[in-house]
């Protein structure tokens, strides 16, 4: 993977600013200000996928081209490029790390394209939950479950929070169930059950919750009330030797909307580790 | 193995008397049922049957038929009644043509232990006209058509909107655009997400309750607009049938007390927009038509 200079770096920062800037300084109304701020804003998914690969520019309007294109831009006529149009998707607040612009120059060069209906990708969406009359947050993994005819739907793969992974220590690390208890008919475990402070005692050493079950179990049971999304963060893996999430802000300029939160170097043999650790899921 | 490897090259050798005979079909959608006889076959003869389908009268056929299942492969023995069941939309998108013809081909191994390759019989037989549902499937053009309905659908909410946030008018007027606006979504039970300006909760309430909400709000004067910006998605089938996709747009609410601007925000709504089908008899025919109806409505931000 070439490694983009300074210059070509800080030349496409630069570019990028120029065509925002023109946006702005060429209106003549605050409400028309207001209007290409909100329009140039990222403000669906599909939106996102539709700018990264290249299918529209930061308007809507069809993109004719593959890489480079000519967009009028609020009467002014710029030359765009899939390179500066993925710099954009970028959000400018976060850090920047060479790999960067590493990734796009890998994007670029090898045509990748997102798809809403690859594997790979998933939602991680924090919830507000009630649980024990506690208000606690909850991350639910979810992906989209593809149909052979791209039908599809959104499915949990999975569930993420502190209590539902937690097993607390017995009180008492003297309970057991005797070594004879098999010829007892196991009427131990009777006793055992009616402790449930201890219950961690009487389960296998590597014993662990599969917080997902436990999720389910708990809202079939009517004992975990859900409230509401508070936030979602998509984490996308289908690109060769990359990862990356895409988060929302909630911000007046004009860089706003989904953008690219985080761009990893991964590669492809790592990715497994990712989903179990970042994404938590059972694999 | 050595009659594995005598079943991997199979070598047809039927006395002329044998034959397939009777190739018919019959439409169980999804699925189709061909059925066939091989008359006149030995006892213990084994043969190896394929099913092949030409859309254009029987000039091609192309490869064997893949999702298939029944009396087709190895180890067929002669007889009458034969049934094989194609599951069509797993190897083709859809299946539509005036001209389809199925053909199946049986072949046995020679006795004696020789073995050669050849094709003894084969049946066509024409179908008249073969259509899958195809309105199962939007094509580009429908999706386009149904994208501005859907916005025509967004704009007649947002004037309803503004006749039930109008104050100069009579309760009844209003009460009527409630009534309206609620019969372009898919039901009652569709939500709408409020917040406030400086809140980071959201709500999600009946859409009645919310339009009800607005429309007694202790303003003088509300003024409701939005902005001339719109992203449409494209699009999407759900798992259950239905399509499915989100309009984005923009609204301004200012809301006047004593002439003076009391409150101000503008917030992104994403619409969620419902594109269902439902069988319609006109006559002796049943047609299918798809409706645009409004689903759920989120609040993303409010500035």
């Amino acid at each position: 993977m070439k490694r983009l200079s300074y210059i070509t770096k800080f030349c496409l920062t630069i570019e990028f600013f120029y065509i925002i800037f023109s946006l702005f300084v060429t209106a003549s109304f605050s409400q028309q200000t207001t209007e290409i701020r909100l329009a140039s804003r990222v403000k669906q998914l599909d939106e996102f996928f539709s700018r990264f690969n290249f299918i529209t520019d930061i308007l809507g309007n069809k993109i004719v081209g593959k890489d480079t294109a000519i967009v009028t831009i609020n009467g002014v006529s710029k030359t765009l490029t899939r390179r500066l149009q993925i710099s954009a998707l970028i959000d400018m607040m976060k850090n920047h790390k060479d790999s960067d612009a590493e990734f796009i120059n890998d994007i670029c060069s090898n045509g990748y394209l997102l798809n809403f209906y690859d594997k790979d990708w998933y939602a991680v969406a924090t919830c507000n939950v009630v649980y024990k009359g506690k208000d606690v947050l909850l991350n639910l993994i979810l992906k989209n479950e593809v149909y052979p005819d791209n039908r599809s739907k959104w499915v949990i793969t999975g569930a993420d929070a502190d209590f539902l992974n937690t097993i607390p220590d017995p009180k008492d690390k003297n309970s057991i169930i005797s070594p004879v208890s098999n010829d007892l008919n196991f009427q131990e475990l009777s006793k055992a059950f009616s402790h449930p402070e201890n219950l961690k005692q009487f389960f296998v050493q590597d014993f662990s919750l599969d917080p997902t079950s436990v999720f389910y179990a708990l809202l079939q049971s009517k004992q975990l009330q859900f409230k509401g999304v508070k936030s979602i963060r998509y984490h996308f893996l289908q690109i060769k030797d990359w990862a990356f999430t895409v988060d929302f802000f909630n911000r007046s300029e004009g860089n706003s909307g989904w953008l690219l939160s985080d761009i990893i170097s991964i590669k492809e043999n790592e990715k497994n580790n990712y989903k179990k650790q970042v994404l938590k899921l059972k694999l | 193995m050595k009659s594995l490897f005598l079943l991997l090259i199979i070598i047809p050798c039927l006395l002329p008397a044998q034959k397939i005979d009777n190739v018919r079909f019959e439409i169980n959608d999804p699925n189709i049922n061909i059925y066939y006889d091989i008359v006149n076959a030995k006892p213990n003869q084994d043969f190896y049957v394929t099913a092949f389908c030409s859309m254009d009268g029987g000039i091609n056929y192309g490869k064997p038929l893949n999702s298939v299942n029944g009396d087709i492969g190895f180890s067929i023995k002669g007889g009458k009644g034969k049934k094989i069941v194609w599951d069509v939309l797993n190897d083709m998108e859809q299946l539509k043509s005036d001209r389809v013809m199925f053909k199946i081909k049986a072949m046995v191994k020679e006795s004696g232990g020789n073995v050669t390759e050849q094709t003894v019989t084969d049946k066509s037989v024409p179908i008249k006209a073969l259509t899958k549902d195809e309105e199962k499937f939007l094509k580009l053009d429908d999706m386009n058509r149904f994208k501005d309905i859907a916005l025509q659908k967004t704009e007649a909410l947002s004037n309803y909107i503004i006749t039930i946030t109008d104050k100069s008018l009579e309760n009844d007027t209003k009460m009527m655009a409630v009534d309206q606006a609620v019969r372009l979504f898919q039901s009652e039970d569709n939500t709408v997400e409020v917040s406030s300006l400086g809140s980071t909760n959201v709500t999600a309430i009946p859409v009645r309750q919310y339009l009800n909400k607005i429309r007694v709000l202790k303003y003088s004067k509300i003024i409701i607009t939005w902005f001339d910006i719109n992203y449409v998605s494209e699009f999407k089938q759900g798992a259950d049938g239905k399509y499915y996709a989100v309009i984005t747009i923009f609204q301004k609410f200012e809301g006047y007390r004593d002439g003076k601007l009391a409150y101000s925000d503008i917030s992104q709504k994403q619409m969620q927009v419902i594109l269902d089908s439902m069988d319609k008899k006109i006559g002796d025919q049943v047609i299918k038509q798809w409706d645009v109806l409004l689903g759920n409505i989120s609040v993303v931000e409010t500035r």
